[in-house]
């Protein structure tokens, strides 16, 4: 029963000499680091290709376990550096990985922007209500009336619905899952990574060291049997219906799924005509 | 489509820039319009889609920087334009690519400061912020044109200088500068010479990404080649991963600083004129230089004997060569166009002689006359 | 059959990284797991697979471990029964 000497599957996607992570018990990035690799590996993914970008937080620390080419880049600046990646170089496989306030606090527009442009990355969001490695401060996502250490008396601002956002702005692929969906959280990475588009996954991700600590929601396993309690898979509602209440209702499932033309593929149609047109003037 | 425009133009200096920068190699260029620095970002519209290469319009400065940070890591030569706001919001993001020693040139057009400023207007008020731009311990290279001819040389030697050092060069160039027309001479393809990064020699399961040789600079695989590696802004040790130790923290910021510091004679440039015999000279850059050449010669014709250092890299500063020369020298005068910066780092460093500030907040020069008569005022 | 034709599994724990969440306890529809009295060198108490011969192989574990520190090994199994002639069927299908 020992793991020491005996390899495990995803040992090869992983860069082992950095483990055991610096995540807290029960924390779900560990979770989505797992899907992501089985996820790279059913959809057999080029790991030379594979570029994988994250920005500040626990979720920013997620680029660093990973046996790819990784960047861990500055607060909410993931995603501007990962487009300059990608477009430079359209031949990569460009993921973001990072947490709800490095994508949609400091970072929110450049995410609107991406998903406008429809540049053929995977973002996925770990929304885990809080800011854990500054120690649980207000998050763009923390639900109304919660405790942090920023809003001791309770939240009194709205959330953030991510869903609803990566769908307006225009994303070719939107889904949610909480962590507790392992297969269908993997399976629907792995179709993020197969879309030539924009691609969302928000993953509800729990905290239990600090979000669950503050509003007494018990041991990692309570947190994780709430989860599942107020679960439901909807898939393909509107966004607009995928509400997500931590503890009333957690819809989760696919929500967008469309075909519009990638940004990299633009900007070689671009050049095309910009050639032609000064064929035409310069003769 | 040509890559190189040989030939001689009546030209804009925002627009050599971008000429240059692509006769560099600059392949992606990533920015933010503003005022007076927009006409690269135009030109760069219409001129990277024709030589194969990418220009995109962010939604804003922050994440211009980002993107050229994610480009130069991809192997390509990155560029991107702005003005002092803008530079304001790149700051962090040039302290990344500092950290990460990402090659790339940002170009600084200069106008009025601080805030909104006058945007359409001249100033030199960014000296400091070039220098001081990101927090933290770093060192800075910085090239100050004087002209549109220089706005196309310096800017090919911006992108030669980031790619051989591996960091973030500055071009600071005043509104002047980057909106004035004059002759500008492209010359042969083969006469512009480009230097490139150096590229790993051994395979991924040796390669250390931030190993170094004598010349304190890693050689750099880019993504997609099959290296692996990890990059990131925390302080971190020569295999990429966050180093937190105590040693750490002094051994990558030493080996940052020194890259540049043990290196500043190969790198600094000067322009010197009728300093041989000079009593009192003039320090000074981009456009006020040009009217203290004029007042030099001004001033020779009165009878002083008055000489000019023009400094065409700004960072890091000539403080030994400054030094030296003020022995030689009974005085110095710094006209800038600002509420002086420039002349406390001439005090610092010219230890032999008076040191005299002659500030001018723009956003018109100081003309001949006034540097002129600012020479013969010193007394001697 | 006997309890070797019957296991399905190896189960493979890597102690020194686990953190000790229970999740792989909790989850596990057939009761595989038991939390030890052992703390690893983290400081966390680690669960053992007590009941390795009752997987299913359904990874449920394997999946939720968010310390990626479980790995259930199908076995192959020697004999011949309906539909259930594994030879040697690893987990990288």
């Amino acid at each position: 029963m020992s793991g020491g000497q005996v390899k495990f599957p995803l040992d090869d996607l992983l860069r082992r000499d950095r483990f055991p992570h610096l995540w807290c018990q029960g924390c779900g990035l560990g979770i989505i680091l797992s899907a992501f690799c089985r996820a790279v590996q059913e959809a057999d993914i080029d790991l030379d290709h594979l570029v994988v970008v994250s920005g500040i937080g626990c979720a920013g620390r997620l680029s660093g376990y990973l046996n790819c080419d990784s960047f861990h880049a500055t607060h909410g600046r993931a995603i501007p550096l990962a487009s300059g990646a990608k477009i430079a170089n359209p031949d990569l496989k460009v993921v973001v990985i990072s947490g709800d306030g490095d994508l949609f606090a400091i970072g929110g527009n450049h995410f609107v922007h991406a998903a406008r442009r429809n540049l053929e990355m995977l973002v996925i969001c770990s929304n885990n209500f809080n800011y854990g490695m500054t120690g649980g401060q207000l998050g763009p996502t923390t639900p109304f009336q919660a405790l942090t250490k920023t809003t001791p008396f309770g939240n009194w601002e709205e959330p953030l619905n991510l869903v609803q956002l990566a769908s307006a702005a225009g994303a070719t692929y939107v889904a949610r899952w909480t962590v507790t969906y392992t297969q269908r959280l993997t399976n629907s990475i792995k179709k993020g990574l197969q879309r030539e588009g924009f691609a969302f996954i928000e993953v509800v991700s729990p905290c239990p060291a600090i979000y669950g600590e503050m509003n007494e929601q018990g041991s990692a396993w309570q947190m994780w049997e709430e989860l599942e309690a107020v679960s439901r898979i909807r898939d393909g509602i509107p966004p607009a219906e995928a509400s997500l209440d931590i503890h009333e209702r957690i819809i989760c499932g696919d929500f967008i799924d469309r075909e519009r033309a990638g940004y990299t593929l633009r900007l070689r149609q671009n050049r095309d005509v910009a050639r032609q047109k000064a064929l035409a003037s310069y003769g | 489509m040509n890559e190189i425009l040989t030939g001689t133009y009546l030209a804009q200096g925002d627009w050599a820039c971008a000429e240059g920068a692509i006769a560099a190699g600059c392949r992606f260029f990533a920015a933010y319009p503003i005022t007076p620095a927009t006409e690269i970002m135009e030109r760069m519209a219409v001129r990277l889609p024709q030589v194969g290469g990418d220009f995109v319009q962010f939604e804003d400065e922050i994440a211009s920087m980002a993107a050229v940070v994610g480009a130069s890591y991809t192997g390509a030569k990155a560029m991107t334009a702005t003005s002092g706001p803008g530079l304001s919001l790149m700051a962090e993001n040039v302290g990344l690519a500092l950290m990460t020693e990402a090659p790339c040139v940002v170009v600084d057009i200069m106008r009025g400061g601080p805030s909104t400023g006058q945007p359409t207007m001249a100033a030199q008020g960014d000296l400091m912020q070039a220098r001081w731009l990101t927090h933290g311990d770093y060192e800075m290279i910085a090239l100050a044109p004087a002209s549109v001819q220089e706005m196309f040389d310096l800017t090919i030697e911006a992108f030669n200088l980031a790619e051989r050092y591996r960091l973030p060069v500055l071009l600071l160039a005043d509104a002047l500068i980057g909106q004035m027309y004059e002759r500008l001479v492209i010359p042969e393809a083969d006469q512009v010479r480009v230097e490139n990064r150096k590229k790993p020699t051994v395979g991924p399961s040796d390669y250390l990404p931030f190993q170094v040789d004598d010349s304190l600079v890693p050689a750099m695989a880019c993504f997609g080649e099959g290296y692996h590696f990890y990059v990131t802004g925390l302080t971190h040790d020569e295999s990429g991963y966050p180093d937190m130790s105590p040693q750490g923290q002094g051994r990558l910021v030493t080996r940052l600083c020194a890259k540049v510091r043990e290196r500043a004679g190969e790198i600094i440039r000067l322009d010197m004129y009728h300093l041989e015999d000079a009593e009192v000279a003039v320090v000074a850059y981009g456009m006020v230089a040009r009217s203290a050449r004029r007042a030099v010669d001004l001033a020779r014709e009165r009878g002083l004997r008055a000489g000019l250092l023009r400094l065409v890299t700004v960072w890091p500063f000539p403080t030994r060569f400054l030094d030296g020369l003020s022995h030689r020298l009974k005085a110095l005068l710094v006209p800038e166009m600002n509420c002086g910066q420039l002349v406390h780092e001439v005090r610092g460093a010219a230890r032999g002689c008076s040191v005299h500030s002659l500030p001018k907040p723009g956003p018109i020069p100081h003309s001949a006359e006034e540097i002129m008569e600012a020479m013969e005022g010193i007394e001697i | 059959m006997d309890e070797v034709q019957r296991r399905l599994a190896h189960i493979h724990i890597r102690s020194s990284e686990c953190k000790g969440c229970r999740y792989c306890v909790e989850i596990c529809p057939k009761r595989v797991y038991e939390m030890t009295t052992v703390y690893n060198e983290l400081g966390y108490r680690v669960p053992q697979a007590s009941h390795e011969e009752e997987c299913i192989v359904c990874r449920r574990c394997e999946t939720a471990c968010p310390d990626l520190a479980i790995y259930v090994k199908r076995m192959g199994v020697r004999f011949n029964r309906r539909n259930l002639s594994v030879v040697d069927a690893s987990y990288q299908r």
